[in-house]
């Protein structure tokens, strides 16, 4: 299995165009092969039709069996008496010449009604000439044997020589001095075909008496399939096809019991077909290498672009996230990856700049506090000094170490809510006492810095599932951030009312309020309006970021809406517990529920 | 010499001060940037100690508005101690950086350091003629000698030793000694002077009429 695209696009491609061009090879090469099979057998069969048809017009004597000296007059030989015309050409069979004139098969005018068997009184070269004849003069002695034809055309290396024609061929000599095949005239002027006659396709024929014996047949008709007459049932006139490799073999009963056997070779058309595979098979090798060589340089570029994505992203590292792909340069479709991933680093990247920034926060406020500390110590230390300013270096010491602590509990109260491993116990809890507690809280707080705190409440109880202990902070927060915004002589007023499901608590003031571009800020961890301003109040920067967490703790929400110089409105609203009016539980409060 | 300390934590910037006073130096205090930058722009310090993170301008907006007009040796001192912000503090104009918490001998240092950098000296250790001025030690030896010198007295030495070969105003050794609370009488800056030529020798600083004092190699 190739895991890589490339490779898999490399081999698609290679395959899927050697695939197409074998295919297109099998489906040639079937229809040439069964084409071949059935021109040569249409061939055959012709050949044996018209054998048939010719050997009616013979002395039936001279079919029934082998000639006999009773069979002729006196002075009557089958040389002079008994020829055999040329084939017509349609039956014809030549394998194509390169030096042939006209393209094969180049068909003559049929000559009249060409007797097969002619018999004529002493006369030769009965047979009518041919057109070709008349245009040339017969090659030799004008004698009428002629190596090529269709009959034996490609044997010519045998024959002996004896009584033979020109050329040396000649009849098989049993038959030959007796019973004379004329050849059809030759119609090509070349030399004899002197090449690899394995290639040539031939028909091949034998015509057998009724008594077993050869009436004639083709030169080139072995001699141990002529031998034989095969046994062929009386009175069937079909002919008999049958198929071996390489030849079609049809046999019929011709007229007076002869037998006629036509065989015809197609050893050329199955070496072509075979060279015409083994040429397929090398493109399909050539077409497979090209189509790797290519799919290789194609699947590279498509690639490309996908590595150079890679690129980017391994360069992307928490001191590089500003870098981006660039998208440009991009094909359509992977643009959309690049985006994608672009917009993801983007995010990456910003709450990667979150978290710093919420650590520089937190190293800051925690240093601040330390660096007061720790240089109060060394200036106290530096040389003896009065108990006054002894007492005032610790009661210093002692102010920023609180605010350490309360930043560290706000931060430690954050990081629990963060991984919702605060242990809340929630129990129905009466909205109203967590207010009035908050306001008795800081009442003290609010009249040192000359507020109004005002606490409305309804009469009813407003119960909700909450932790207590962490729900107090709420109200707290808020209230203990408003005195700090809120000038001498203003209000706070905290309102616990119920609104449809919901329990609804406002903290509201006069103090300076906030602007609108601040307001989204607000919750967020130290999130300052103003850079220094909670250093003078006192504040973490945590107390709104803890009042949202713990809100949120509880499935509920908090929103503030505030204008510039008229003031600020916290509202937090909490689900109510059940419109069912609630038992109060007794808490448990024994050891191992705190565990 | 004169510095000016611009934080926003009131503890810290009066520890700060108060270690400075007692190491000899004017100290001016400011607790917001815009108080920093004014008093900044107002009078001639010889440093300037500048938190980051403060009400009204923060310290890189001070920075930026003092680096046109002055070029007052300026020390961060900051608990943000991210690389990129000491990179944009110095980048900003500043001349040192120290991150919070911090040791107040290292914080003296790196002043005495951005002072006599500002002046074009390489040590702590002022020579003239036989006479070594040690602004570390806030020693004054001639040869194997220790004189004896009140605070003011060698601070005076120390601005006329720092610009050596240049005419000190009174206008500025006034400003230099004393910070902006002292309301003192101009006339101490003569007294100041007559005690030090009492102590290192009459013709060690030269007057120069009307325009102030000099103190020749």
């Amino acid at each position: 299995m190739i895991k890589s695209i490339r490779g898999r696009l490399q081999w698609w491609y290679g395959a899927v165009y050697a695939l197409s061009i074998l295919a297109f090879g099998l489906l040639v090469y079937w229809r040439a092969d069964r084409d071949a099979h059935e021109r040569a057998t249409l061939q055959a069969v012709s050949t044996v039709q018209y054998l048939d048809v010719s050997l009616r017009n013979v002395p039936p004597h001279l079919i029934r069996h082998a000639p006999q000296d009773s069979d002729f007059g006196p002075g009557e030989t089958i040389r002079e008496n008994f020829t055999l015309g040329p084939l017509p050409p349609e039956f014809q069979f030549r394998p194509p010449r390169g030096r042939d004139g006209g393209p094969e098969g180049e068909q003559r005018p049929r000559p009249g009604r060409p007797d097969f068997a002619e018999y004529s009184e002493g006369g030769q070269g009965s047979n009518p000439p041919t057109p070709d004849e008349h245009r040339r003069p017969p090659r030799g002695t004008g004698n009428e044997f002629r190596p090529d034809g269709p009959f034996g055309d490609a044997d010519g290396p045998r024959g002996n020589g004896r009584n033979g024609p020109p050329d040396g061929r000649r009849f098989p000599p049993e038959e030959g001095d007796r019973l004379k095949a004329v050849r059809p005239p030759a119609t090509n002027e070349g030399p004899p075909f002197d090449g690899d006659d394995s290639r040539v396709d031939r028909m091949e024929f034998v015509v057998w008496r009724g008594d077993g014996s050869v009436l004639t047949r083709s030169d080139g008709m072995p001699l141990d399939q002529a031998a034989v007459m095969p046994n062929i049932e009386q009175g069937n006139p079909a002919p008999q096809v049958s198929m071996n490799r390489g030849e079609i073999e049809v046999t019929k009963r011709g007229p007076h019991g002869s037998v006629i056997r036509v065989i015809r070779s197609f050893d050329r058309d199955l070496s072509n077909l075979h060279r015409f595979g083994i040429q397929i098979s090398g493109m399909a090798i050539l077409t497979l290498v090209v189509g790797v060589v290519g799919g290789w340089w194609i699947s590279g570029r498509i690639v490309r672009p996908i590595q150079m994505i890679s690129e980017t992203a391994a360069q992307i590292s928490a001191t590089s996230l500003n870098r981006r792909i660039e998208t440009m340069a991009l094909d359509q479709e992977l643009i959309q990856l690049g985006t994608v991933l672009n917009a993801t680093f983007g995010r990456l990247e910003h709450s990667f700049a979150r978290l710093t920034q919420f650590t520089a926060d937190a190293s800051h406020e925690l240093r601040t506090p330390l660096a007061v500390i720790q240089s109060q110590m060394e200036l106290a230390l530096g040389k003896p000094r009065t108990p006054e300013a002894y007492q005032q270096t610790l009661e210093i010491c002692l102010k920023s170490s609180d605010r350490m602590r309360s930043l560290i509990d706000g931060l430690l109260l954050l990081a629990r809510t963060d991984a919702e491993r605060l242990e809340m116990r929630p129990v129905p809890v009466d909205l109203r006492d967590i207010a009035e507690d908050a306001i008795s809280q800081l009442q003290d707080k609010a009249t040192a810095a000359e507020i109004e705190l005002e606490c409305v409440v309804p009469e009813d109880n407003l119960n909700i599932m909450a932790d207590s202990r962490f729900l107090a902070q709420i109200p707290a927060n808020l209230i203990d951030n408003a005195i700090q915004h809120t000038p001498a002589g203003g209000k706070i007023s905290l309102e616990v009312r119920r609104e449809g499901d919901k329990a609804v608590l406002t903290v509201k003031d006069t103090g300076c309020g906030i602007a609108a571009e601040h307001i989204p800020h607000l919750f967020e961890r130290f999130y300052r309006i103003d850079a220094g301003r909670s250093r003078r109040h006192g504040g973490s920067g945590l107390g709104l970021a803890i009042c949202r967490s713990l809100v949120e703790a509880h499935n509920g929400t908090i929103t503030c809406e505030s204008k510039l110089g008229e003031g600020s409105v916290f509202k937090v609203c909490l689900p109510i517990a059940s419109d069912v009016e609630v038992p109060v539980i007794e808490v448990p409060v024994d050891g191992e529920s705190h565990v | 010499m004169r510095v000016l300390v611009v934080e926003d934590e009131p503890d810290l910037l009066s520890t700060i001060a108060q270690v400075l006073r007692e190491d000899g130096y004017a100290v001016d205090e400011a607790a917001d940037g815009q108080e920093g930058l004014f008093k900044a722009t107002s009078w001639e310090y010889d440093a300037i100690v500048l938190d980051l993170l403060m009400p009204k301008l923060t310290g890189w907006q001070v920075l930026e508005a003092l680096r046109k007009t002055h070029k007052t040796p300026v020390l961060i001192l900051t608990a943000r101690d991210g690389v990129n912000d000491r990179v944009r503090g110095l980048d900003g104009g500043a001349d040192d950086y120290l991150s919070k918490p911090f040791h107040l001998v290292e914080l003296k240092a790196r002043l005495r350091a951005i002072i006599r950098r500002s002046v074009g000296l390489a040590s702590s250790e002022i020579l003239i003629g036989e006479l070594a001025v040690d602004t570390k030690a806030k020693t004054v030896r001639r040869g194997d000698t220790q004189l004896l010198l009140t605070p003011r007295e060698f601070s005076l030495l120390e601005l006329l030793a720092l610009h050596r070969g240049q005419v000190v105003s009174r206008t500025q050794i006034y400003e230099s000694l004393f910070d902006e609370n002292e309301d003192s009488l101009s006339n101490l800056v003569d007294v100041h002077v007559s005690n030090l030529r009492r102590k290192l020798g009459k013709d060690f600083i030269t007057t120069r009429r009307g325009q102030g004092y000099i103190l020749h190699d």
